[in-house]
């Protein structure tokens, strides 16, 4: 007896322990959604906030760490140092007497001095990688001199960088009016692969006096600032065609370009920061102001470019500083600094800040992971670097390193509708009708046989649907484009032939339908025939030649395509239950409207039909759910791209596809793995809101036929 | 009056023309699939084509739906020569077309097939007129002795890999050492000879253009000379080549052979799932229906249970691919295979991560069908061996349960003909174009749950869209839709009938 007891008792544990487990496990799903999407919504903080006391009086201004944190290159007046940044000794010391100007590319790591003597030494900042007894990976600064090379004479301002892929370097230096340009070009020697730099020398007269020039990094453009006149050139039309005129309205602190080269900040006193990005303008590739910010310093002290995406930083006076993200116009962190005065420094990887005074190192950690995704720019209009408007645009990795990701989800919601549109429009009248004749007008026996034919239709798998229509219906509608869009519009009409056929013919027996519908099937091949005959005579054999000559473009893969194929997915859906919507009206409605004198028909369609018209509409919408979630049929059957049209004859990209394209390519934790998560959250929403719908509709349907 | 007859008539009309155009759509798509996939195997023709400019084709017929009208497409096979196995002629540039009883077609390992003819066959230093039953006897020679290169690869392959256990030991001991590397000496030297007799054997056949090409019958499946065989031959021919696509693992990168890991690779997941999803499906319906609070938090899960199904396959992928793969497999990896990292062991997909995704994705289905057939054992039933003393436990094992396992297997069949089908999340948890392990073998632990594997729906996607040569390909695509179609197809057949017949013992037996 106790034994008994005990084995209910235990079973009773299991099976409720076992149960909610599992539960929760289908049910964790609804939340692991939300729970990956989450740390978007997390602002970009800094934490944690470290001191390094430096053993020695720092008379640096400008200032690099490693992306470890363990070495600060500091560059003064006196020349430059470097520090352990853990310990804070002093590493090395380099003292130069005679230097006149500096300039430390934060980007490119490259140092350009300049002597008394006008002349010019150009440092490489190599990063030498190193690896720590338990194989951690470090690196340690190593200052090298490239070469040096003469001005006519003595500059203050300078700047320079370095060019990708060892082109060599570009420098400019400027006293008052004067603008020398100098291209070091790498020259390889043949025997020996000693590598020379040979400076070409170009110098230019400045109406004003030149405050600042920025330079891109891949050496494409040139700005500069002159009085108060802002420019921005080409490198081979330097000073000549402008890309870019405005006018300065306050104190110019800083410029700079930004990751990818192709966008210009510039913090002006008391104003927010302001972008220019390049533009296509016609032809012709122009800078424009296409971003706006909220907020600004009224005195700003410099500004910090990130060396990995398009963040930079600006400093204040009073002691703020501000992140700001270009793409999406975001202004992503407004906090206090450490220490007043002391200008902002970003890391190599991005992830820390730090401050130098003259003894100390403040470093923060600055945690700024999805700085690209906002309301705006997944579903707002975006101007991106070098389009020629603000567009929505999905493109979420590029070839390089400084790809702007563009993260648009309204392409891929577009899509998505224009998939599910096309497919409605297909399936929804045949299967409807289908269903209306099923459910009134036939009796048991053919019943049972044409419902498990529909279920047999509703467990095609889908990739095999995806298959047919890619690479057998597609190529077929290419090549016979206009004989099916004149069948399909002729079809209603021929039917009607066939009716008077059907009414002028004597006789009575099903077999007069059979041989109809045989009849009816075989005609089809002739008018086929008729109406590439057509095709050949209006449109000398070619109609989708003709249509694309006349701006319609025509993809092989697209809208149509998808909508026969996701149709037939949906169209078992909608029939099995719109079937049910009319089967469960009541016969004794039916019989009685048919007593009142209505003929069959006329009880079908006054009374029946509308009695079971939210059953008709609730199938709809499950098959509207169903084909937003479709995804191999999409994958296989459109190209692809995710534009936005509405054009039958283009392709699209849809949600489910763009996820099953790039998730397996997406890193863990990455933006575009969040930002797909975020995408497959919205389609298992609207999934479950017009499933819950169209149950919702569907159970006060029954209720109230039961009466 | 009449008149309103003529315009319902009509209405009835357009009626019946959409349930026509319904089921012709239906009908369609099968015809299509089957006889592509059946046309795939049949032993063709070989046409001769000659060209109004003097250019000479041989080849099978071969049409599909990007071959306008007023084309002919040739398979002229030959695809080391040619460069492509299909060619497209129009049919006004061609002079005279006929069968060729002459022309032969080989099929060979590599390179697609050889059409031609057949001029000499060469066995060692004899030649000897290249009769058809004496090539299909050396043939099936050839093919004795292949079989014995692929059991001494196998068998070396087996050795070495014992010879790395032995000497990876800290003390190998040297005579083990000196024994495997003689026998592995031995088995190469057999290898050896082998190879040298396989490749005695030659095939002399020339191209249409009468271009002489040897032929190692090493490489050489099949010769079938359409034009002189009979139909029973044929028919053999058929069936044989059926069985080749359906027990034949894939060749050239999936160009070409058989599906068989794709088949064994769908059975295994469907079947891992199965027994992942039974327990645990019926497990959580008893619960919710015989043990929980009825209530509204109850009929919440209910509602949010049956709502699962109508989430995106691809959703319960990403489901898959985030927490079964990185969140928990990647646990496992750090905590029990550290030292193979940064190779992952479970975090990464396979055919456990595969089967426990469908098995999520299957468990509303199961657990409705559980709860449904848990409610059709009446009150009376339970109440009455309540009162004879039977403990809770005793009445849900003696008398619930075993009434409701016909429920329990609707849900099982159920679920298994949507998962059968279902290709859009496995593509994100471990399916792969080439498996180079089933997942099932003869080493411990026998089933390898963390390999990746084919899969009969991701391999027609893979050769629609990632083979080089999707006209060679093509036919392929169709015999394994073919296939899976017919597996899906059965499936449902099973459930739908298993339906009806329990609907009947149902209202029979009560």
């Amino acid at each position: 007896m106790l034994s008994r007891r005990r084995e209910d008792k235990v079973f009773s544990v299991l099976i409720k322990s076992g149960g909610i487990a599992t539960i929760f496990v289908i049910l964790s799903i609804f939340f692991f959604l939300f729970w990956e999407v989450l740390p978007i919504f997390v602002p970009a903080r800094i934490e944690t906030l470290k001191i390094t006391t430096v053993k020695q009086t720092l008379k640096g201004e400008v200032f690099l760490l490693d992306e470890y944190m363990n070495y600060l290159i500091s560059v003064g007046n006196d020349g430059f140092k470097i520090v352990n940044a853990r310990e804070g000794d002093v590493v090395s010391t380099e003292i130069i007497n005679d230097l006149h100007a500096f300039y430390l590319d934060p980007l490119t790591y490259v140092l350009f001095l300049v002597r008394d003597d006008a002349t010019v030494d150009i440092f490489d900042i190599l990063w030498v990688e190193k690896f720590t007894k338990f194989g951690k990976r470090f690196v340690e600064p190593s200052i090298d001199k490239v070469t040096s090379f003469k001005l006519p004479s003595k500059v203050d301002l300078i700047r320079g960088v370095k060019l990708p892929e060892d082109e060599g370097y570009l420098f400019i230096g400027s006293s008052k009016e004067t603008l020398y340009f100098v291209n070091l070009e790498t020259e390889e020697d043949f025997l020996t692969e000693e590598i020379t730099y040979s400076p070409r020398l170009s110098s230019f007269k400045v109406e004003h006096n030149v405050v600042d020039v920025a330079i891109s990094r891949d050496g494409k453009f040139i700005c500069v600032i002159s009085g108060f006149y802002l420019s921005c050139f080409e490198r081979e039309n330097l000073l000549s065609e402008k890309l870019l005129s405005y006018t300065l309205s306050s104190r110019a602190v800083a410029f700079d370009f930004l990751v990818g080269d192709r966008a210009l900040v510039l913090l002006e006193d008391g104003k927010p920061p302001v972008v220019w990005i390049t533009a296509k303008i016609g032809s012709e590739v122009r800078f424009v102001n296409a971003k706006n910010f909220s907020r600004g310093c009224k005195e700003y002290i410099n500004l910090s470019v990130s060396p990995i995406n398009r963040t930079f930083l600006a400093q204040c006076g009073n002691g703020t500083f501000y992140a700001y993200y270009s793409t999406n116009e975001r202004l992503l962190l407004e906090s206090p600094a450490p220490v007043l005065s002391s200008p902002i420094f970003i890391t190599p990887r991005g992830d820390h800040l730090f401050w130098v005074t003259k003894d100390e190192i403040y470093t923060v950690r600055f945690v700024n992971d999805y700085p690209e995704i906002s309301l705006k720019s997944l579903f707002g209009k975006v101007w991106y670097e070098g389009m020629d408007s603000p567009s929505y645009v999905w493109q979420s990795t590029g070839g390089t390193d400084s790809f702007e990701p563009k993260l648009s989800l309204i392409p891929l919601l577009m899509g998505t509708l224009k998939g599910v549109v096309y497919s409605l429009i297909f399936a929804v009248p045949i299967s409807v009708l289908s269903a209306l004749l099923v459910s009134q007008f036939m009796n048991s026996k053919q019943i049972n046989l044409i419902k498990p034919a529909v279920e047999f239709m509703a467990s095609i798998p889908t990739v095999i649907l995806g298959f047919l229509a890619a690479l057998w219906l597609a190529p077929l509608i290419e090549r016979n484009l206009f004989s099916f869009l004149v069948i399909f519009v002729l079809l209603p009409f021929y039917i009607l032939v066939f009716y008077f056929v059907f009414t002028v013919l004597p006789s009575d027996s099903k077999w007069k339908t059979i041989g109809l519908a045989a009849v009816f099937i075989y005609s089809l091949g002739p008018l086929f025939h008729m109406t590439k005959r057509l095709e050949y005579l209006w449109f000398e054999g070619g109609f989708v030649e003709w249509l694309s000559e006349n701006g319609v473009y025509y993809d092989q893969r697209n809208a149509l395509i998808v909508g026969l194929a996701v149709g037939f997915t949906i169209v078992p859906i909608i029939f099995s239950i719109a079937e049910d919507a009319f089967s469960n009206v009541p016969k004794s409605i039916l019989v009685g409207a048919m007593a009142l004198g209505a003929s069959r028909i006329q009880a079908v369609f006054k009374v029946v039909l509308p009695a079971a018209l939210p059953g008709v509409f609730a199938g709809i919408i499950l098959g509207f759910g169903r084909a937003v979630g479709e995804t191999m049929i999409v994958l296989m059957a459109t190209g692809n791209t995710p534009i936005l049209d509405f054009s039958p004859f283009t392709g699209f990209r849809t949600i489910s596809a763009n996820i099953a394209v790039e998730l397996p390519e997406a890193p863990l934790g990455s933006s575009l793995y969040r930002v797909l998560f975020l995408s497959a959250l919205l389609l298992m929403v609207i999934a479950l809101v017009f499933n819950g719908v169209a149950n919702y509709i569907r159970m006060r349907l029954h209720r109230k036929l039961k009466f | 009056m009449t008149n309103s007859k003529y315009w319902e008539d009509l209405i009835l009309w357009y009626l019946r023309v959409s349930l026509l155009l319904l089921l012709l759509l239906l009908i369609g798509v099968l015809l299509v699939i089957f006889k592509n996939a059946l046309a795939a195997f049949s032993v063709k023709d070989l046409y001769l084509l000659e060209t109004k400019s003097g250019k000479k084709f041989l080849g099978e017929i071969w049409l599909n739906s990007r071959v306008a009208e007023d084309n002919l497409r040739l398979r002229v096979g030959n695809r080391d020569i040619y460069g492509k196995e299909f060619i497209v002629v129009k049919k006004d540039e061609i002079e005279s077309i006929r069968v060729d009883k002459d022309a032969v077609l080989v099929e060979r390992v590599k390179w697609g097939v050889f059409i031609g003819y057949l001029k000499e066959l060469i066995i060692g230093n004899r030649r000897v007129d290249p009769e058809i039953s004496i090539v299909e006897k050396t043939i099936k020679k050839v093919e004795k002795l292949r079989e014995k290169e692929h059991e001494l690869s196998r068998n070396i392959a087996r050795l070495s890999n014992e010879l790395r256990v032995v000497q990876e030991k800290s003390s190998p001991s040297p005579y083990v050492l000196e024994e495997l590397k003689k026998r592995i000496e031995t088995l190469f030297k057999e290898l050896d000879n082998v190879r040298a007799e396989i490749s005695q054997y030659k095939l002399v056949a020339s191209t249409v253009e009468g271009d002489i090409s040897t032929l190692d019958m090493g490489n050489v499946v099949r010769v079938v000379a359409s034009g002189k065989i009979s139909y029973f031959k044929k028919s053999k021919i058929y069936l044989s080549r059926i069985w080749d696509f359906l027990s034949e693992y894939p060749a050239e990168s999936n160009t070409a052979g058989g599906i068989m890991p794709a088949i064994f690779g769908t059975a295994v997941l469907v079947f891992v799932m199965t027994i992942m999803v039974l327990p645990f499906g019926v497990i959580a319906a008893v619960y919710m229906h015989e043990y929980a609070q009825e209530g509204w938090l109850i009929n919440l899960v209910r509602v949010a249970v049956s709502n699962l199904a109508a989430v995106p396959s691809i959703v319960f992928g990403m489901f898959g691919l985030g927490f079964f793969i990185y969140r928990i497999g990647g646990t496992i990896d750090s905590v029990f295979f550290p030292y193979k990292l940064p190779h992952p062991t479970f975090g990464t997909g396979g055919l456990l991560w595969a089967s426990a995704t469908l098995a999520i994705l299957t468990l509303p289905v199961v657990i409705v069908a559980t709860e449904e057939g848990l409610a059709s054992v009446p009150r009376v039933v339970r109440e009455g061996a309540l009162a004879l003393g039977a403990t809770k436990w005793e009445v849900i094992k003696g008398v619930v349960l075993p009434g409701a396992i016909p429920g329990i297997l609707t849900g099982a069949i159920l679920a298994i003909s949507r998962a059968a089908g279902e290709v859009a999340p496995l593509m994100l948890v471990g399916v792969v174009k080439m498996a180079p392990e089933l997942p099932i073998s003869g080493e411990f632990p026998f089933i390898h749950l963390n390999r990746k594997f084919m899969h009969l729906g991701f391999h027609i996607y893979d050769l629609a869209f990632q083979s080089p040569n999707v006209e060679s390909v093509e036919p392929l695509i169709f015999a394994t839709s073919a296939v899976l179609l017919v597996i899906v197809l059965l499936s449902n057949a099973v459930t739908i009938s298993l339906r009806n017949y329990l609907r009947k013992r149902y209202t029979h037996g009560l």
